[in-house]
């Protein structure tokens, strides 16, 4: 069962990298990791990064790079996690 | 308490910069330019008797009762058909008038039954007032000549009655029907004394009437009156509340015999649908006195086990000692919770925070999980916020409308009558549909283009059409270069340009021919105003958040965002959808949209809670399914919500909630997932409590309780002890101070206040130091975010495709009568509507497969299989078939697939592929599920009725 939901996972991780493919590699990879950092349990996280590390194979190699490089661009779009820009959003609100 | 009653100044009351003066009955009087005498009169405090106006209705000058004297005028013109001039002088009152006057109401009253005293609009009757008004003492013509006292009574409709005995011909039913409502289902029939009323030649039940309402509310008399008000008599007050049905959110008058609802009238003054109602909202409210509700709290160790009633204490305990035990053994992550977008602001605000700071971790999730969370992520990328852009009175002066994956004369049935007053007065429209709506042709309206595309290929059909934008030089260019970020637009302007967005390149995967794409872009570019209107058909797909993100380029790239006409605007599903959102249901969000990681945000929480709050997400509703069938996940608590009927891939739903130990149900019904509970708190209805709804258009309604909650307490009242029993003490002695909460931690609604929504009706969020009365149209001059962000948004076909297996692909949706699951609208008489979700199936298809009409046929798919009953229907294209969701037993999401949008998760429900095929028996999970009716909702009797 919980191979099911790994592999759940590894296609809710691969969509989102289809999406942010279009944009400059640096950028895709920041909008993966930052998009899982912001929406995705620790857990689920633990669950992707343990596929990747065992090479369980179906990872999209946009998602395997956010796992692990270090981001040399920026998201596309608001950065969710942390106070910076959440904060600046807050007096709207919205 | 008494009735409320609004004023009527008899015509519309005209909007215009240029005033006259007139002199009404000695009195000098200014009005707007266009004004009638009547309404003139009116705003003067002169009431001119009449019948046939009343100003929901343009002025109609049949009945003659309000003739008037205007000094250099010949004659005793009729005061609703002459406008106010300058320098006018009017008499309303003369020996003559009142003998004219007094004149007609006896021909009137000749052919009238008179049995006042027992009838049913005794006391609220305009033609018995205007009888008394013109002192009218007998009639001289005797009752022996031809009359029309014997016609007959229709009784075809289950909520109103048509006696046509009664009936004066003044036509404001027609009118009402033609002007407010927009469905032309009543006519006047013959001529002369041969007239009459029709609802085109059958009864009321068999015509195209959609039982909205309007017409009872216009007649004079007692010819149309609601059923409830002929059974138990007049009401004798009434109480503001806003309808828990769509996203609409009407105002009603709840009209009441003391606790007892006698109707439901919509408020002329509720700034959301100014006096107009649905089918739903104005007589589908008896769910709330089913017998069916379930009003004392329940438990029970296994699902197989019956239910036992219990004590409120009792339930509470328990609930809060099973979580307690879960989370000792498997776990802080262990458990969580759903809110609900039925449920108020403070009710779901007070859920996210005992599952936040009592659970303490971020596992809560809300029904819009599964309809418009694609909206809250679309919007907020490209504009900076979670939110339809307009308010609905916007789509007055738009002069484009394009209306995408969105059925508004059945979903949101009040907002589409608006749209459609905007249709016939001359605005362009263009539907973008797999099926063909009503709204694509309906009386006086016809689209201009109908984009008839397949499920699944909104976001190369947007594309297409930004591309025609892009590539003919459609640009607004000025307000692209002062509103949004240039690197951005000059990236998406690059990637949309591309020849493999081009109408002629998308053509295969839309199923639109491109000449028909390039037109509507076209006309959406340049047409004017431009507002979208797009709904479910737009965000249940894989791609859900990129086509959001699509419409909020199309809009910018031709400058249709931040005025009013315009605009990017959901229609929202559920009553409070928007809200839910906004009080930090997400399991990523605290309230006001503020990430968990915001460590300002939830600092402020923190110390006002007394606890500390968890950094990082927690699980949305289908990863806490995943958790629970992988052994992880073992207790839920959820308010409102019928995930076992409305989630995809309802056998793994079901899965998961058997995988629990403790599953606790806050709702009026033992519902689909109830059966797979162990605690049952009985929930109220929104008849019973007081608190917020926030509408599709960020409004802020008052909810206001008209009857003691039957339960024994409310909704926010059990969430309280239960999060008391849990460890987390809550103090709030009534819902104003849950808002007070909400209004000091949450900037959009930080001026909002109980006193300021008793005072200004409703309230549009932002509502703070900037915006202090609200603010009804949004990116004004600025967007929220700073600059508007346009977005890459590539087409990514679904991975759900059709093959020889699976040939079709079934789209879900809803219609007029019923709501959602169904749970409120099954219960009243609604039901003759719909008795059964039937699948539409398009000759051809039903051909090739010996299907005929009202054939049991199964519907399968890789996730499951079902029966229905089909529908021959050329709504559908080829290949694409349709149903609704509305019935338990017809299991529409054993068929559905876990498929979801890339960003939120939000269910595929628009596009699964299935065969279907004859068949002449149910399903085995059909089958399983009469047995299961059975057998998992037993409610043990107490030992003392046994006896």
């Amino acid at each position: 069962m919980a191979h099911q939901v790994d592999e759940k996972l590894v296609r809710m991780a691969n969509q989102i990298a289809d999406f942010f493919r279009p944009y400059p590699e640096g950028d895709a990879i920041a909008g993966v990791r930052d998009h899982l950092h912001a929406f995705w349990t620790s857990g689920m996280l633990r669950s992707l990064q343990a596929r990747a590390v065992a090479n369980a194979g179906g990872i999209d190699p946009l998602v395997q790079r956010a796992l692990s490089d270090a981001p040399a661009g920026d998201s596309p779009l608001e950065k969710e996690v942390g106070s910076e820009s959440a904060g600046a959003l807050a007096s709207d609100a919205g | 308490m008494a009735l409320i009653k609004e004023l009527d100044y008899g015509t519309p009351i005209r909007a215009s910069d240029l005033r006259v003066t007139l002199t009404i009955d000695g009195q000098a009087i200014t009005v707007p330019a266009g004004t009638s005498v009547m309404a003139a009169a009116a705003i003067a405090g002169t009431q001119i008797p009449r019948l046939c106006a009343t100003d929901r209705l343009e002025p109609f000058g049949s009945c003659r009762m309000c003739l008037v004297e205007i000094e250099g005028r010949r004659g005793t013109p009729a005061s609703c058909t002459t406008p106010a001039e300058e320098g006018m002088v009017v008499r309303t009152q003369s020996e003559r008038l009142a003998g004219l006057r007094r004149g007609v109401m006896e021909l009137y009253i000749s052919d009238h039954p008179l049995d006042c005293l027992t009838c049913a609009a005794n006391g609220d009757c305009e033609l018995q007032d205007m009888a008394g008004t013109v002192g009218l003492r007998a009639v001289r013509y005797g009752y022996d000549g031809a009359n029309h006292l014997d016609a007959p009574k229709d009784t075809s409709n289950p909520y109103f009655t048509f006696e046509e005995s009664k009936c004066i011909v003044c036509s404001r039913c027609v009118r009402a029907c033609e002007e407010v409502q927009g469905t032309f289902a009543l006519t006047i029939e013959g001529r002369g004394f041969d007239s009459k009323v029709s609802p085109s030649g059958v009864d009321f039940f068999a015509s195209e009437c959609v039982s909205c309402g309007a017409c009872v509310q216009a007649c004079p008399t007692a010819t149309l009156t609601e059923n409830a008000v002929i059974e138990r008599g007049q009401p004798e007050h009434s109480v503001i509340t806003t309808c828990a049905y769509c996203g609409v959110g009407c105002s009603f008058k709840a009209e009441m015999q003391g606790n007892t609802v006698i109707r439901m009238v919509p408020y002329k003054d509720g700034q959301a649908n100014e006096g107009h109602s649905c089918v739903k909202g104005r007589f589908a409210w008896g769910y709330a006195t089913h017998k069916d509700r379930i009003t004392k709290p329940m438990i029970r160790a296994a699902i197989t086990d019956p239910w036992r009633e219990v004590t409120w204490a009792e339930a509470i305990g328990h609930a809060a000692r099973e979580l307690k035990r879960i989370q000792a053994k498997y776990g802080r992550d262990s458990v969580g919770g759903i809110t609900s977008s039925r449920c108020t602001n403070e009710e779901t605000f007070l859920v996210q925070k005992l599952v936040r700071a009592g659970f303490g971790n971020n596992n809560v999730d809300t029904c819009a999980r599964v309809c418009h969370s694609p909206t809250g992520y679309g919007l907020k990328a490209t504009l900076g916020t979670s939110a339809g852009t307009q308010d609905f009175a916007s789509v007055d002066q738009a002069d484009v409308i394009m209306v995408i994956g969105a059925n508004p004369t059945d979903g949101h049935p009040v907002f589409a009558s608006r749209m459609k007053r905007r249709l016939r007065a001359g605005a362009r429209l263009i539907v973008a549909d797999p099926r063909r709506i009503d709204l694509v042709r309906t009386p006086h309206v016809e689209a201009d283009h109908h984009l008839q595309l397949r499920p699944g290929s909104n976001v190369a059909l947007l594309n297409a059409m930004a591309h025609v934008v892009v590539t003919e030089g459609l640009v607004a260019e000025d307000y692209v270069r002062e509103r949004c970020e240039a690197d951005a637009f000059a990236m998406w302007a690059r990637f949309i340009a591309a020849e493999r967005h081009a109408p002629e390149a998308t053509e295969a995967a839309t199923g639109v021919p491109a000449a028909a794409v390039r037109a509507a872009a076209r006309l959406y570019a340049t047409g004017g105003k431009a507002a979208i209107y797009y709904g479910l058909g737009v965000t249940e797909h894989s791609q859900g958040s990129t086509a959001v993100m699509a419409m909020a380029n199309l809009a910018m790239a031709t400058g249709n965002i931040g005025l009013i006409g315009a605009g990017v605007n959901p229609l929202r599903g559920q009553n409070n959808v928007q809200g839910s959102c906004d009080m930090g249901s997400f399991p990523h969000e605290l309230a006001g949209y503020r990430h968990v990681s915001d460590e300002g945000a939830r600092q402020m929480f923190e110390t006002l809670w007394g606890v500390s709050l968890r950094a990082d997400p927690g699980l949305r509703i289908p990863n806490m399914l995943d958790e629970a069938v992988a052994g992880g996940f073992k207790g839920l608590y959820i308010q409102g919500e019928d995930i076992a009927q409305s989630d995809p891939d309802v056998q793994h739903v079901t899965a998961g909630l058997r995988a629990m130990e403790c599953v606790v149900i806050q709702d009026l019904f033992l519902n689909e997932t109830a059966k797979y509970a162990h605690v049952f708190l009985p929930g109220s209805s929104f008849l019973e409590k007081d608190g917020t709804f926030t509408n599709a258009e960020r409004r802020i309604n008052r909810v206001r309780q008209v009857m003691p909650p039957l339960p024994g307490l409310a909704d926010w009242e059990a969430t309280m002890a239960l999060s008391d029993a849990l460890g987390l003490p809550m103090h709030y002695k009534h819902p104003s101070e849950i808002m007070d909460e909400i209004a000091a931690t949450t900037p959009s609604f930080a001026g909002v206040s109980y006193e300021l929504l008793d005072r200004r009706g409703s309230i549009q969020w932002p509502c703070n130091a900037d915006a202090p009365e609200g603010t009804p149209t949004m990116h004004v001059g600025r967007f929220v975010r700073g600059k508007g962000k346009f977005m890459i948004t590539e087409f990514v076909p679904t991975a759900e495709r059709t093959g020889p297996r699976f040939p079709l692909i079934l789209t879900t949706g809803r219609i007029l009568s019923q709501y959602n699951v169904g749970a409120q609208t099954r219960r009243t008489d609604n039901l003759r509507w719909h008795e059964e979700d039937v699948l539409e199936i398009h000759p051809f298809d039903a051909e090739s497969r010996g299907v005929v009409d009202g054939d049991l046929v199964s519907v399968q798919s890789r996730s499951g299989d079902i029966a229905l009953r089909a529908r021959v229907s050329e709504r559908m294209q080829p290949g694409v078939v349709y149903t609704t969701f509305h019935h338990a037993g017809s299991g529409v999401n054993v068929v559905t697939t876990d498929y979801s949008d890339w960003a939120t998760n939000c269910p595929e429900y628009k596009v699964t592929a299935v065969q279907v095929r004859r068949t002449n028996a149910l399903s085995s999970w059909q089958t399983q599920f009469a047995d299961d009716e059975i057998g998992l909702t037993r409610i043990a009797r107490p030992l003392d009725a046994a006896e």
